[in-house]
């Protein structure tokens, strides 16, 4: 069609012109010049309208994205800016160098070393290592041990997420769940000691959200103003989006199935500004025998995996790091309780998903909130 | 000759709208995503999504095996594999997914698949507003 019309001009182009040399007058130099105008112009409108992508702010809103495995999760970036590519290579070699530091299995790292020297004498850590036991000992203790920061030697056993996972046997359960203390756990400022041997630190349920902290300094140091990470479920967000608008993000469904279209189903959203939105559930790494699920996130009082009445909980907070050890703690200590943790601190909010399929939300969130169940299976208690 | 003046503005006039419209209909067309598949934290294969409603299956190779992905009205699913592959079938079980801020993830395999869109079909997206999920 459009080969058609393009031929067909081309017809009368070369016409036009055998009749303007038979016919040479001035007023037709006139037209002629018209007609060339004409032909300007209609290329500059096509000129212009090829060009409205080159906005001048381009720089500034350039976005660049990343997915790849770190810390036993899916680490996804979206970074905004001229630095973008910089900055996200940067916060992935430093994710990667703080798993090094932070698993039980690297031999190099500061918690194999600590957890080798168990009863045996003190371990020299570095500051990152030394902050986050701390913390990780303050929430031990915020949940009264449900969430303990020594659960090691069980989560070991069950090896969860890993090839190796298994229900381990109750006898097998019960010889190991004595040497779960956090008060065996001694931090000083340069160094910490497990003082029974056989004891395990195991930082499972707070490294990510340390290294999402970690990833927003790095974004802020090469002049980032927008930007967001996502380690499996701790996401952390860095301003607004290039336009002004704050982040939404969705709070997925923990149970995808329940959805008739599949995909990734969410419950609801929440905007955020420099705000980190972390999720602890039973969804994110489980294994099933016998129709049973057998989630990672292990009640450090029981040795099996915590055993609510929550699917999922969802912190929002300024910091991912302490939203990620206490949604541990909370997931594990259920509505009620965990309820009762978050009110006790500043500024935290909280999404919770009950297994009897409710959603409750803090105070500060009701303005916030929207409930958008595409599953139509869950109710939003207000 | 006034005639055929008249007669070639008219066509360049038109061609030039012509022009234009088409090129706003290609753009704002966001039949253009791409699926993005990487293994091993590399890209591996990127195949542009199909939005035809005929099933269309393409593979790709991970640490020696084959993997298998169907795509059809603008969304992509990864085939299940044998248990031996992946025994808790957490990917495959994500079933279709469609948009930017989706993945499908298979942990034991170091295999993300995701969907690429042009600037254009990002602000199309936020129709339903959502920038990240956890």
């Amino acid at each position: 069609m459009l080969f058609n019309e393009q031929s067909g001009n081309q017809d009368w182009v070369t016409e036009r012109g055998r009749t303007l040399l038979l016919n040479f007058k001035k007023h037709t130099m006139k037209r002629l010049a018209s007609i060339l105008l004409m032909i300007m112009a209609s290329g500059l409108v096509t000129a212009c309208s090829a060009n409205t992508n080159a906005n001048p702010k381009a720089d500034q809103n350039e976005a660049f994205t990343a997915d790849g495995f770190a810390m036993g999760t899916v680490i996804s970036q979206k970074v905004y800016g001229p630095n973008g590519q910089a900055a996200m290579s940067e916060a992935m070699d430093k994710i990667t160098d703080l798993e090094v530091l932070l698993t039980f299995n690297a031999p190099e790292g500061d918690i194999y070393k600590l957890n080798e020297n168990a009863g045996k004498g003190r371990v020299e850590l570095s500051p990152e290592t030394i902050e986050i036991l701390k913390e990780a000992q303050k929430v031990s203790e915020l949940s009264d041990g449900a969430f303990d920061v020594t659960v090691g030697p069980v989560v070991k056993s069950w090896g969860i997420g890993t090839d190796q996972e298994r229900i381990p046997a109750p006898e097998e359960l019960q010889a190991l769940l004595p040497l779960v203390n956090y008060k065996d756990l001694e931090v000083n400022e340069t160094s910490a000691f497990l003082k029974r041997t056989g004891q395990m630190v195991d930082l499972g349920g707070i490294a990510k959200g340390y290294a999402g902290d970690a990833a927003r300094d790095i974004y802020k140091k090469n002049g980032i103003k927008s930007a967001f990470i996502n380690l499996g479920g701790n996401v952390v967000t860095l301003g607004n989006k290039p336009d002004g608008s704050p982040w939404t993000v969705g709070i997925r469904n923990p149970r995808p199935d329940t959805n008739p279209t599949g995909g990734q189903p969410i419950l609801g959203t929440v905007t955020v500004t420099d705000k980190a939105v972390v999720t602890a559930g039973d969804d994110q790494r489980y294994f099933e025998k016998d129709g049973k699920r057998y989630h990672h996130i292990i009640d450090a009082h029981t040795g099996y995996p915590a055993d609510s009445d929550l699917m999922s909980v969802t912190l929002i907070t300024d910091s991912s790091f302490v939203a990620d050890a206490l949604d541990t703690a909370i997931y594990i200590l259920g509505l009620e309780k965990g309820r009762e943790l978050i009110q006790k601190q500043e500024g935290i909010e909280a999404v919770f998903v009950t297994r009897d399929k409710k959603i409750y939300v803090t105070e500060g969130l009701k303005d916030n909130f929207k409930f958008h169940d595409e599953s139509n299976t869950f109710q939003y208690i207000k | 000759m006034k005639k055929i003046e008249k007669v070639i503005i008219g066509i360049i006039l038109l061609l030039s709208i012509a022009s234009l419209g088409i090129m706003t209909v290609s753009r704002s067309n966001s039949h253009n995503s791409t699926i993005v598949i990487q293994v091993n934290n590399k890209v591996v294969r990127e195949i542009p999504l199909n939005y035809s409603s005929e099933i269309k299956t393409y593979d790709f190779n991970f640490n020696g095996n084959t993997a298998y992905i169907e795509s059809k009205d603008g969304r992509v699913r990864l085939l299940e594999m044998s248990k031996d592959l992946c025994p808790n079938s957490i990917c495959s079980n994500t079933g279709w997914i469609s948009q930017t801020y989706q993945s499908i993830v298979c942990m034991p395999n170091q295999i993300i698949i995701t969907i690429k869109g042009s600037e254009k079909e990002k602000d199309n997206e936020k129709e339903d507003g959502i920038d990240i999920v956890i």
